[in-house]
C-alpha cells in the first residue's frame, strides 16, 4: 500500500503491486491493439486514443459528420422468431441477414458485413445483461452476429461478446469463455478491468473498460428495448453505461447530459460501427429489471449505424405500448429521456432525433 | 514499516517518515477482489416503493433506486426490492495515523487513530485526493474482511485511542461505522467521523449518539461550487453541521481552498460569520492547501498567501482557533492561547508537543482551551 505523505487530504491509494500487474496487462493489451492496426482507420483510432492519454482531462468529440447511410433504420420483424418459448437461432440469423443487406444495399450478406468490418478487426459485441435471462440481449442474437462475422472470414477469437460483469453475463445465459469462439467475458475478468485514464462525461469522471480502449478496434452495440425508472428509456445510448466503472453516477437529472456525452467520447463514437437493437422482447414499464407483466413479444431487430435514431424509434415504440396499455407517457411521468435529444443536438450531434429525417424501412418476414 | 508481528511503539512510529501505516494484511488477512461483499447487510434509512423500487433516505440526494441498480454512492444495491449495503465489514483502506492527519487538532493530540474506509462516496469532488477508492465500487477496490469487533480489537492492539472513519465518505458505510463505534465505546476507544456532512439530519443525529468527534470538510460557501465542482449541495451540509454541533460531539471544520473557485474574501468572510453565529467561535477551522488531483489538474496549488488571507479573515471575524493546513512548518499549524497568545500545542508536520497545555488550559495564563484533551 502506497500512502501519499500529504496531510489533511488523507490520501490513501491501492496496492502498488496491483497497479504494477495492471500496467503489465495494459502494455500487453496495447501491443495486441497496435499489432492489429494495419489500415488507416485503425491507426486513426489509436492515435485518437493516445492523444486522449496525453490529455485525459478534457473530453474529445469526433467532429466527423454523419454519413447519409447512418440515418436509416431497418426494422426486421418476424412472427416466427419464437417457438414454445424458445427463440429460434436460425430465424434470428435470417432477420439479421435481411437487415444488413437492406441497410447497406449490398447484394450479398458477406459484402454487407465487410462494409463495416475487416478481418483484422477485434470486434466487441456489447450486450446488456442487467435484467437476467428474461430481459437481456438474447444469446441467440449475439451468437447470430458472431456467426455472421465468422462467416465473413473473421477469426472467432477476434470476436468478443461482453458486458461489465461475468456474473451478469452468466445470469443472462451466456457462457463465459476465453477459449471457445467467439470469446465471451466481462470487464471484471482478471487482466481486463478499467483503464487508468479519467474521461469526463458531463461532470462525471469515468474510467472506461479496457475492452473498449485497448482490446477492440470495432464495436457492435446490442442493447435491449426497455423502460427505465430513472432515465425513462434505456437502449443504444444508455448501453454504454456498461463500459464505465461508475454507472451509478450517471442517473442525476435523468442522465442528461451525461449519457449523451459518454457516447460522444472518441473511444466509443469512433469504434461503434453498428447498432443491432434486440427488440425481440420489449418491456414498456417497470424497467430496468425484468417485470414479466410488462413484457411484450415484439419480434423485431432494429439495425442502424445511428444510435440516436434507433433510440428515438424505440422510445416511441415503448410509448405506443404504454398508451395501448393505458399507462401515462414517460413525459407525463416526469421521465422523458431527454438525454436522447441532447445527443442529437449541438454540439454533440450524435445522430438524428427527427424521425422525419430518418428513413425507416420496416420489413416483415 | 510492518505491523505484522510487533506491537506498535509510538517512538518507532513517530520516527517513521511515512505519515500512516497500512495494516490491511494484519495477522494473515489477505486483501481480496471478487469476494467483495463483506457481510451483506440490509441498509438503514430507506423506504420501499412500488415496483420493487426503493428510495434511500440516508443522504440528501434521496436516490430512487430500481431493482438491481445502485444508488449514486455505488455501494448500496437494490436486490428484489430490499436495499443492501455492500461494504459492511469490507474496508479497502486500513491505516494507523496520527490524529493530526485527520486533522483533529483539539482532540487527544499526539495520539494514534485506527483509520478505515470502504469504497464509495455520495458526492464527486473534482479534486478528490482519494478518488481511486472514493469513486469506485467495492468490487473495484482491494478489500479486507474486517468486522466491527475485529476493528476494535486491532485498534486496542495497536494502542490507538480512537477509530476514525475516513478517507472516502463514512456516510456511505453508515451501518459499519455505527456498529463499530458502538463497540469502540464499550472498549473505551473514541470514534471519529471525517465527513462531507452530506447527510440527512435524522441519520446524522443518530450517528452522533455513538460518535465522539466529527470533522467536516466544508467544501465552500456557495451552492454553485457544491453543484459544479462537487455534485452536492451546500444547504443540507450546513443543516447537518448544526445537528452535529447541537449533539455535543467535538466538531472541527476543514476548508480546502481551491484557487479561483472558493477563495474569494467575501465568501470566506460569509462562511466565517456563519460559523461564528451558528457554531460558536471555539470551533476550529483549518484552511487547507489544494494540490492538483483527479479531474482538477489544470490549477496550481493554492498560494500560501491565499491561505494566510483566509486565516486573517477568520481571525478578524472572531474565530479563536484558525489553522493553515498542507503547508509544512507554517506557524499557523500550532495552537495559540486566545487569551495570552502563547503556544499551547506546537506542531511541525506530525510532530506534536502539547507542553503548553495543562489539564486543558493554557499553561501560562490558565485560559480554558476548547477541545477533548483526555
Amino acid at each position: 500500500m502506497r500512502v501519499k505523505n500529504q496531510r489533511h487530504d488523507e490520501h490513501a491509494v491501492q496496492l502498488t503491486r496491483r497497479k504494477f500487474i495492471l500496467t503489465l496487462c495494459e502494455a500487453c493489451a496495447s501491443a495486441i491493439a497496435f499489432s492489429s492496426c494495419s489500415n488507416r482507420k485503425r491507426i486513426a483510432d489509436v492515435t485518437a486514443y493516445r492523444h486522449k492519454s496525453e490529455n485525459p482531462h478534457s473530453m474529445t468529440h469526433s467532429s466527423q459528420p454523419r454519413e447519409m447511410e447512418q440515418q436509416r433504420i431497418i426494422v426486421v420483424r418476424s412472427k416466427r422468431y419464437i417457438e414454445s418459448g424458445k427463440v429460434k437461432p436460425e430465424e434470428v440469423r435470417k432477420m439479421l441477414q435481411i437487415g444488413l443487406t437492406e441497410l447497406t444495399g449490398c447484394e450479398t450478406v458477406k459484402a454487407a458485413w465487410r462494409n463495416f468490418f475487416e478481418p483484422d478487426d477485434v470486434i466487441g459485441i456489447k450486450v446488456n445483461c442487467l435484467a437476467g435471462a428474461k430481459m437481456s440481449s438474447h444469446t441467440e442474437v449475439a451468437n447470430a452476429i458472431a456467426l455472421e462475422l465468422m462467416s465473413t472470414g473473421i477469426n472467432g477469437k477476434r470476436i468478443i461478446i461482453w458486458d461489465r460483469l461475468n456474473r451478469e453475463l452468466e445470469s443472462a445465459g451466456y457462457k463465459v469463455t476465453l477459449s471457445s469462439e467467439p470469446l465471451c467475458f466481462g470487464t471484471d475478468t482478471d487482466g481486463i478491468g478499467y483503464g487508468e485514464e479519467i474521461y469526463e462525461a458531463g461532470n462525471v469522471g469515468s474510467q472506461l473498460s479496457r475492452i473498449v480502449t485497448h482490446v477492440c478496434t470495432a464495436l457492435i452495440n446490442v442493447p435491449v428495448t426497455k423502460d427505465h425508472g430513472i432515465v425513462g428509456y434505456t437502449g443504444a445510448l444508455k448501453n454504454w453505461l456498461g463500459a464505465v466503472h461508475n454507472p451509478n453516477k450517471y442517473h442525476d437529472n435523468g442522465g442528461d447530459p451525461q449519457i449523451a456525452e459518454l457516447n460522444a467520447l472518441t473511444e466509443i463514437r469512433s469504434k461503434q460501427k453498428l447498432i443491432i437493437c434486440d427488440a425481440l422482447d420489449l418491456q414498456y414499464h417497470g424497467g430496468p429489471s425484468f417485470k414479466p407483466q410488462f413484457l411484450v413479444r415484439h419480434g423485431a431487430l432494429i439495425i442502424s449505424t445511428d444510435p440516436v435514431a434507433v433510440d428515438v424509434y424505440c422510445w416511441r415504440l415503448v410509448e405506443r405500448y404504454r398508451k395501448a396499455k393505458g399507462l401515462q407517457s414517460l413525459e407525463s411521468e416526469g421521465r422523458k429521456p431527454k438525454y436522447i435529444l441532447t445527443a442529437a443536438s449541438e454540439p454533440l450531434k450524435l445522430g438524428a432525433a427527427d424521425q422525419e429525417k430518418v428513413q425507416v424501412v420496416e420489413i416483415d418476414i | 514499516m510492518s505491523l505484522m508481528n510487533d506491537k506498535l511503539n509510538r517512538r518507532k512510529f513517530m520516527g517513521c517518515i511515512a505519515c500512516s501505516i497500512f495494516v490491511a494484511n494484519v495477522q494473515g488477512q489477505q486483501s481480496h477482489r471478487g469476494k467483495w461483499e463483506g457481510d451483506l447487510k440490509e441498509a438503514m434509512w430507506y423506504t420501499k416503493l412500488n415496483l420493487k423500487k426503493v428510495r434511500c433516505d440516508l443522504c440528501p440526494r434521496k436516490c430512487v433506486v430500481d431493482d438491481r441498480e445502485r444508488g449514486f454512492c455505488g455501494v448500496r444495491e437494490n436486490r428484489d426490492g430490499v436495499y443492501y449495503t455492500l461494504v459492511y465489514s469490507n474496508p479497502c483502506a486500513v491505516h494507523i495515523d496520527p490524529i493530526e492527519k485527520k486533522p483533529f487538532f483539539h482532540f487527544l493530540p499526539a495520539s494514534l487513530s485506527f483509520s478505515i474506509a470502504t469504497a464509495g462516496c455520495n458526492i464527486e469532488c473534482a479534486y478528490c485526493q482519494n478518488w481511486e477508492i472514493s469513486q469506485r465500487r467495492p468490487e473495484q477496490t482491494d478489500n479486507v474482511y474486517l468486522p466491527p469487533k475485529r476493528v476494535v480489537d486491532l485498534a486496542k492492539h495497536y494502542e490507538c485511542k480512537s477509530i476514525a472513519f475516513t478517507y472516502t465518505e463514512p456516510v456511505v458505510f453508515y451501518e459499519y461505522m455505527v456498529d463499530t463505534a458502538k463497540l469502540a465505546r464499550r472498549a473505551g476507544i473514541r470514534a471519529l467521523m471525517i465527513t462531507n456532512a452530506f447527510i440527512e439530519p435524522k441519520p446524522m443525529r443518530e450517528a452522533c449518539k455513538v460518535l465522539d468527534g466529527v470533522k467536516v470538510d466544508l467544501k465552500a460557501f456557495s451552492e454553485e461550487f457544491y453543484k459544479k465542482i462537487c455534485r452536492g449541495q451546500l444547504k443540507p451540509v450546513l443543516r447537518a453541521i448544526e445537528v452535529i454541533k447541537s449533539s455535543n460531539v467535538w466538531l472541527e471544520l476543514v476548508v480546502l481552498i481551491v484557487p479561483g473557485l472558493n477563495d474569494s474574501p467575501d465568501e470566506i468572510r460569509q462562511m466565517c460569520n456563519w460559523i461564528k453565529a451558528n457554531l460558536g467561535k471555539d470551533v476550529p477551522i483549518h484552511f487547507s492547501r489544494f494540490i492538483p488531483m483527479y479531474k482538477l489538474r489544470n490549477l496550481p496549488p493554492t498560494p500560501v498567501k491565499t491561505l494566510e488571507r483566509c486565516h486573517e479573515i477568520a481571525k478578524e471575524v472572531g474565530l479563536r482557533y484558525v489553522y493553515i493546513g498542507n503547508v509544512f512548518g507554517h506557524p499557523a499549524e500550532s495552537t495559540y492561547c486566545p487569551n495570552c497568545g502563547s503556544i499551547v500545542i506546537q506542531r511541525l508536520g506530525y510532530k506534536t508537543s502539547a507542553s503548553g497545555l495543562k489539564d486543558g488550559r493554557c499553561a501560562k495564563c490558565k485560559f480554558a482551551i476548547a477541545g477533548v484533551w483526555a
